[in-house]
């Protein structure tokens, strides 16, 4: 038996090898296959081109715009004023849908239930008064986060106009009111200084009239007019008899000039009175002059104080003074057109969801397929059939990227550089190739359609779910952020963002192509595993 | 004269998990003539076969091809077999054609080469008219047809083919085993299994009967019937067909599956002469013929039943 075995060991030496034919003709033909298959199956071929197209073209169709449309407001006050008229009217001149409700919780239902975007709740008969506070209640349904704080931030915007619009009304009257106060400022401060100089002579003028009041000397003799004159006449009389008419006559007028002596006297004790008096009041008079005076400076140094203060106050424009900071919220895009906005998010969740759907469902169909077990036991290396069936992907998505570059071109052309588009291209491709492996992986892990096709979808709705384009990211903590700034939906989104909307270079995405390299090169390696692994799959 | 070898399996054993399909399995395949495994469902005739061409590699064990260990040289041994699943193994939307290159150019043959094989099989195998249509629109004989070229495009030394006839009607089987006949006559090795035993008898020249993981017997179908015959299958025709009378009283020799069926009656026994001798008597006293008998070695079923029943 040995010396038999042994014969044919001998004769057997040398077992015929077909020698290895190139393996890029191999990968020629696996990707022939795999094409034609995708092709015959004329759903899905219809799905997975057709799909990309469909869906782009309607994007841009619907989001080519750069206005929010049929935005319905819901307003309701107790008592509509002059003013929240003028704010309903400013609002509905700017693409909003104004619908009056009949009650506050109405108004405010309707936004809470989405039947309207926003409600305006305003005050009872609302004017501008020094009493009370005017608060207009914005209503948004928050749980709507795409768009609950751009209606805001824009109904926001317009009341703020119109309060800034009445702002500069009243500022402006103020500032009427506080010039006027100026000019007559002035004006008073030019009489106050005339009546100080005025004041100051009435002093000079009551100091010389006191000196020379002080001068007049009203001292006189005093004559006993009616014992001495008398006697003297009574004498001259009895010398005189003769002429008693003369005497007489003396007599009279003697009598009269005692009677104009005392009238003088008197007049002359009245003046010397008068003067005494004149005398005291003069220094009264004059210390209140000094007194008015000194008030009078002190009008004027506080008339030149206001107008000095007037004089300071460099802002005198009304409008500046109202709202004399103005924040405006500029895009840092150059575009304001909303499919821009929403291309890069939307083109990643396309790219993602085709990729992972058409290579998951293509490894699955595979595995399922009779024939996926004849291509283990042929002489040919699993990492070809990996290869292959990538590559398959691959192809089927660039014609995809090539359908819809085409069509946005058609919708962008002029917005978009031909520069933008071509790294537009290479980084969906990226986005593509990521995607494309992770669903290899995926169709390799698992068994059945029905699993399969719920991993993929699966996997996009949490890659998607934890970016930033439901629920922001800053809601997170900063350690799950961190972990899920490698998330390849994030990583994809971002360069687009910077192709699209900022214009970026490829130096600007160079970092983020090399992150999703190297997760692919890892994913791939885990694909080559899971492929061989799922030889497992037959032994069941 | 001893058989020279072609296939050794030394002791093999392959577990999944905790479950042992093949325990301490040895068996030598002959060179020549075409080599059964009989098996119930379950007893790990796929498992072997699917190590046989190295899609497994066996938990212990060896399996040696010309010498030559499988395990270690799984690229030669992948060009040396050709293998047809249970299920046929093709893409049912690509043509007869496209299968037969897909899986010929999987197999590294040049492109000249290949189409020149392509025309033989298809020729060969009958399907020279379907050539470009897909695979899903042919009959189930011309699917299991394209299946077994598809297996055969690389010319292998070896062809194993896992249940052939499966779900085919009796004329398509009959086919189909004239052509694994005619494969084996071209100098390609067949090892076939298959749970019609009695194909299985027709078509091989050594059976092997597979059973709990291990190979129970091996033979030619003759030498396992001789070791395992006890019974002999009695076939009895009677003039008037009253066989009711008679039954209870052949009951008493030793007999078993006393069955009549239309006009015969059909009988294991271990006594024939006596039997014979017995109706004989019998058909005299009731003037009775005796139309037919005849007296034949029982079939491989009765073999496989004896070993599966141990």
């Amino acid at each position: 038996m040995k010396a038999l075995f042994d014969t044919q060991k001998k004769m057997n030496e040398k077992l015929y090898e077909r020698p290895t034919i190139n393996p890029l003709t191999k990968l020629y033909f696996m990707l022939e296959k795999n094409l034609k298959l995708l092709i015959r199956t004329k759903t899905t071929a219809i799905i997975f081109i057709l799909g990309p197209l469909i869906i782009t073209a309607l994007l841009a169709i619907a989001f080519n715009t750069s206005t929010l449309a049929d935005v319905n407001v819901a307003v309701y006050s107790e008592s509509y004023s002059e003013l929240s008229e003028n704010i309903i009217g400013n609002l509905s001149t700017n693409n909003y849908n104004i619908i009056r409700a009949t009650s506050e919780p109405d108004c405010i239902d309707s936004a809470r239930f989405g039947d309207l975007q926003v409600c305006i709740i305003f005050p009872e008969n609302m004017q501008v008064t020094n009493e009370g506070e005017n608060i207009i209640s914005i209503y948004v349904d928050n749980s709507r986060l795409n768009i609950a704080n751009l209606i805001a931030s824009q109904i926001t915007t317009k009341v703020s106009v119109e309060s800034a619009s009445i702002s500069e009304d009243m500022i402006s009257n103020i500032l009427i009111v506080l010039d006027t106060a100026n000019t007559k400022s002035i004006q008073t401060k030019s009489l106050v200084s005339e009546l100080l100089t005025k004041n100051t002579e009435i002093t000079n003028s009551l100091d010389e009239t006191s000196e020379s009041l002080a001068s007049i000397d009203l001292s006189h003799v005093s004559i006993d007019n009616n014992t001495t004159i008398s006697n003297y006449l009574s004498t001259l009389s009895s010398a005189c008899n003769s002429s008693s008419s003369t005497i007489s006559n003396l007599k009279t007028q003697i009598t009269a000039l005692q009677n104009n002596y005392s009238i003088v006297t008197t007049k002359l004790t009245s003046a010397e009175d008068s003067i005494k008096t004149l005398t005291t009041d003069l220094p009264a008079i004059s210390s209140d002059i000094s007194a008015q005076t000194s008030k009078l400076n002190s009008i004027e140094t506080n008339l030149v104080t206001i107008t000095d203060n007037i004089a300071t106050i460099q802002i005198t424009n009304a409008e500046n003074i109202a709202t004399p900071l103005k924040a405006e919220i500029e895009s840092s895009s150059t575009s304001n057109n909303f499919l821009i906005f929403i291309l890069p998010t939307m083109l990643t969740i396309i790219i993602m969801f085709l990729a992972l759907l058409m290579s998951s469902s293509g490894i699955i169909a595979e595995k399922e397929s009779k024939a996926y077990f004849r291509n283990f036991i042929t002489p040919t290396n699993g990492l070809l059939f990996l290869l292959g069936e990538f590559l398959s992907n691959i192809l089927i998505l660039l014609a995809q990227i090539v359908i819809i570059l085409g069509v946005l071109y058609f919708f962008l052309e002029g917005i978009i550089s031909s520069e933008s588009f071509i790294l537009t291209g290479i980084a969906l491709l990226a986005i593509g190739i990521i995607f494309t492996l992770l669903g290899m992986l995926i169709g390799y892990i698992f068994n059945t359609k029905q699993t399969v096709t719920i991993a993929a979808i699966s996997t996009g709705m949490a890659l998607l779910f934890f970016s930033n384009t439901i629920i922001p990211l800053e809601t997170l903590s900063t350690k799950i952020r961190e972990i899920l700034s490698y998330n390849p939906f994030i990583i994809g989104e971002t360069m687009l963002k910077k192709i699209l909307l900022f214009n970026s270079l490829f130096s600007g995405i160079d970092q983020m192509l090399l992150i999703l390299g190297i997760a692919s090169l890892i994913i791939f390696i885990t694909a080559i595993i899971a492929r061989s692994l799922s030889k497992r799959y037959f032994s069941a | 004269m001893e058989k020279e070898v072609l296939i050794q399996i030394d002791n093999i054993t392959k577990k999944f998990g905790n479950h042992i399909v093949l325990s301490g399995l040895s068996l030598t395949i002959p060179k020549e003539g075409i080599f059964g495994i009989m098996g119930l469902s379950g007893s790990g005739k796929t498992t072997l076969l699917n190590i046989l061409i190295g899609f497994w590699q066996p938990t212990s064990g060896n399996v040696y091809y010309n010498f030559v260990d499988i395990q270690k040289n799984q690229h030669l041994i992948k060009q040396i077999f050709g293998f047809a699943t249970q299920e046929g193994s093709v893409y049912p939307n690509l043509t007869v054609e496209e299968n037969l290159r897909y899986f010929g150019k999987l197999y590294n043959i040049p492109t000249r080469e290949l189409e020149k094989r392509i025309y033989e099989l298809i020729k060969q195998f009958e399907l020279l008219d379907s050539r470009n249509q897909y695979a899903k629109e042919l009959s189930t004989g011309m699917y299991r047809r394209l299946d077994i070229a598809c297996s055969l495009i690389h010319n292998p030394k070896v062809l194993i083919l896992d249940e052939p006839t499966g779900n085919l009607d009796p004329i398509l089987r009959k086919k189909v085993m004239a052509m694994i006949r005619t494969i084996q006559d071209n100098g390609t090795k067949v090892i076939i299994t298959s749970h019609l035993l009695g194909e299985l008898e027709k078509v091989c020249d050594t059976l092997a009967i597979l059973h709990k993981g291990r190979i129970w017997e091996c033979g030619s179908p003759d030498e396992l019937k001789e070791k395992y015959t006890t019974y002999e299958e009695m076939r009895i025709e009677i003039k008037s067909h009253k066989y009711e009378p008679l039954i209870p009283i052949l009951k008493r020799f030793n007999t078993r599956n006393i069955i009549q069926k239309d006009k015969e009656l059909f009988l294991y026994t271990t006594e024939p002469e006596n039997i014979l001798n017995y109706i004989l008597n019998y058909l005299r006293t009731t003037n009775d013929q005796l139309l037919n008998v005849e007296v034949n070695k029982p079939s491989i079923e009765e073999v496989f039943e004896s070993v599966t029943r141990r």
